[in-house]
């Protein structure tokens, strides 16, 4: 019950700090997707992490520090990926817990930056494929003739067309042997239930995520920034923030009236002097005038 | 009065208030040499030393200046930043408690840098009126009331550092949160009652994100006052008229 009611806690404190980040960070200029709700992606986000375990079984949300948890949490909404549809998954690194973008959330990104369509297909056995290089590097897939008997054949590659926003294509092409080394890369070296029982599916991601990745991390905001407003980065629109927050608030200085009373003290004194010497030679003079009567 | 600029910019700076009987020295981040010739040799003149935060292009000198046997006034943090703090000389300051040096009387005010404790100061002397030294922020939290002369920096603008450092994002983060663009400097300008302005003397612009002729003529049109932008050696007439 302590537990859960220790969970609470921070999931209240992690969710509102990395809101009111974002909302604050919004004010300053900081743009999301349109069509994006942090709120909800947040709150999926939340009842995901519940489940989310490190290598040794315990809670990611106890094990890892609230900080990189915030991280994670903000790098979604920036991307402005859903987990509810896998865009992107939590993953437990020791202390730190990292977002990393899905194979789905790879694609919404790149569609978002403008690519048309992206369409991966396997190369099996006895199919007859070619593709040529044209003159400016793109690769374009001129033939490729799969007939109905190939299904079930052993996969020797898989390739990915992706139309950019111009109307051209562009295609990656990948033997098994490089899908299969790439995989190596990753935490279950290949050998998860997924890969080994629908290779042909994970093949095909495999080789999505390469076509696109160029495209996606090349690309600007621009599907994230209205035309109106000029794009600013995140440290940026904070640093508006904190100035139209907090900058030329208060009022201080010498106290005027301290100076402002010494000099009428001053004034004063000086009036003073001349009347009571006016009136000293008055005095004087009527004295002197008196004088001569005596 | 006088104001000499001995060195402004990220590659020293230091400030010197003089008149025929005493001088007041802000900052000290360039070679002692270049103080000594400033002031003529004359450091019996110097009633002291201010320091706004410990980073070396604004505390370079502050051990030699106090071997020399001035009195050097930062906050707390400053000194301790600086290893000055158990110096005879070193007086540590309160934030914003006024004191006075000479015929100076000086007000520090927090302000928003990445140092231990940096500060700006509220100048005011006989002769200059009230002077504002404002340097190494990101803003100003405060306004200030009477102002008659201000040196304050104005370090970049956004549309040459985002082309300028669009590849070093972490640089241009830095800048950003550690110094005032041209924009808020001429923001905290506005909100000020420049009426008795005689100067307004820019310093410690970037070498590479900033452009002289651009900021003059941006901070002249939004102010209409007298602006001038700093360079090392300039010397000025700074006073609370401007006769």
């Amino acid at each position: 019950m302590s537990n859960q009611n220790q969970l609470t806690t921070v999931k209240e404190q992690t969710l509102n700090n990395v809101q009111n980040r974002i909302s604050e960070l919004q004010k300053g200029g900081f743009k999301l997707p349109s069509n994006y709700s942090p709120e909800n992606a947040l709150q999926s986000a939340w009842l995901m992490l519940q489940d989310v375990q490190t290598r040794d079984k315990k809670p990611a949300l106890e094990a890892c520090s609230k900080n990189s948890i915030a991280m994670g949490l903000f790098k979604m909404v920036q991307l402005g990926l859903n987990p509810a549809k896998n865009q992107c998954y939590f993953v437990p690194y020791g202390k730190d817990l990292q977002m990393m973008t899905s194979y789905f959330g790879q694609v919404l990104i790149a569609k978002r930056a403008g690519l048309k369509d992206v369409k991966a297909n396997l190369i099996l056995e006895k199919d007859g494929f070619d593709y040529q290089i044209e003159q400016d590097g793109r690769k374009v897939v001129s033939k490729h003739e799969q007939p109905f008997e190939n299904f079930g054949n052993k996969i020797i590659g898989a390739y990915c067309v992706v139309t950019l926003p111009d109307g051209k294509q562009d295609t990656d092409i990948m033997t098994i042997d490089e899908i299969k080394q790439s995989w190596k890369q990753g935490a279950t070296n290949g050998n998860s239930p997924a890969h080994k029982n629908f290779e042909g599916e994970m093949a095909k991601r495999t080789v999505t995520n390469r076509a696109i990745k160029m495209f996606v991390n090349s690309s600007d905001d621009g599907a994230i920034i209205d035309d109106e407003m000029q794009g600013v980065s995140p440290a940026e629109a904070h640093v508006n923030q904190q100035i139209s927050d907090n900058a030329n608030k208060k009022e201080i200085g010498f106290d005027e009236a301290e100076e402002a009373d010494h000099e009428e003290v001053n004034e004063d004194a000086e009036n003073q002097r001349l009347m009571e010497e006016a009136l000293a030679e008055e005095n004087g003079k009527q004295k002197e005038t008196a004088q001569p009567g005596f | 009065m006088e104001l000499t600029v001995i060195g402004t910019g990220s590659r020293g700076n230091a400030y010197l208030l003089e008149n025929d009987s005493e001088a007041l020295l802000i900052e000290c981040g360039v070679n002692i040499k270049a103080i000594k010739q400033a002031l003529n040799f004359n450091l019996n003149k110097l009633v002291g030393c201010i320091v706004t935060h410990e980073h070396k292009d604004h505390s370079k000198s502050i051990k030699e200046v106090m071997a020399a046997g001035v009195n050097v006034y930062g906050t707390k943090g400053t000194h301790e930043a600086c290893i000055t703090y158990d110096n005879h000389r070193a007086y540590k300051l309160n934030l914003p408690e006024p004191f006075k040096i000479g015929n100076f009387k000086v007000m520090p005010f927090d302000v928003q840098h990445d140092a231990a404790e940096p500060c700006g100061f509220l100048i005011n002397h006989p002769e200059t009126g009230n002077v504002l030294f404002i340097t190494d922020t990101m803003y100003c939290h405060y306004t200030f009331k009477n102002l008659h002369n201000i040196i304050i920096e104005a370090n970049y603008s956004h549309e040459v550092i985002r082309v300028k450092l669009k590849e070093m994002e972490f640089l241009k983060n830095r800048v950003m949160q550690s110094h005032m663009s041209l924009d808020t400097c001429i923001e905290f300008l506005k909100s000020n009652d420049l009426s008795q302005v005689n100067n307004i003397i820019l310093i410690h612009l970037s070498d590479g994100n900033s452009d002289e002729k651009l900021f003059r003529t941006e901070v002249t049109k939004a102010t209409g006052k007298t602006v001038t932008v700093a360079d090392n050696g300039l010397q000025m007439e700074i006073n609370k008229t401007p006769f």
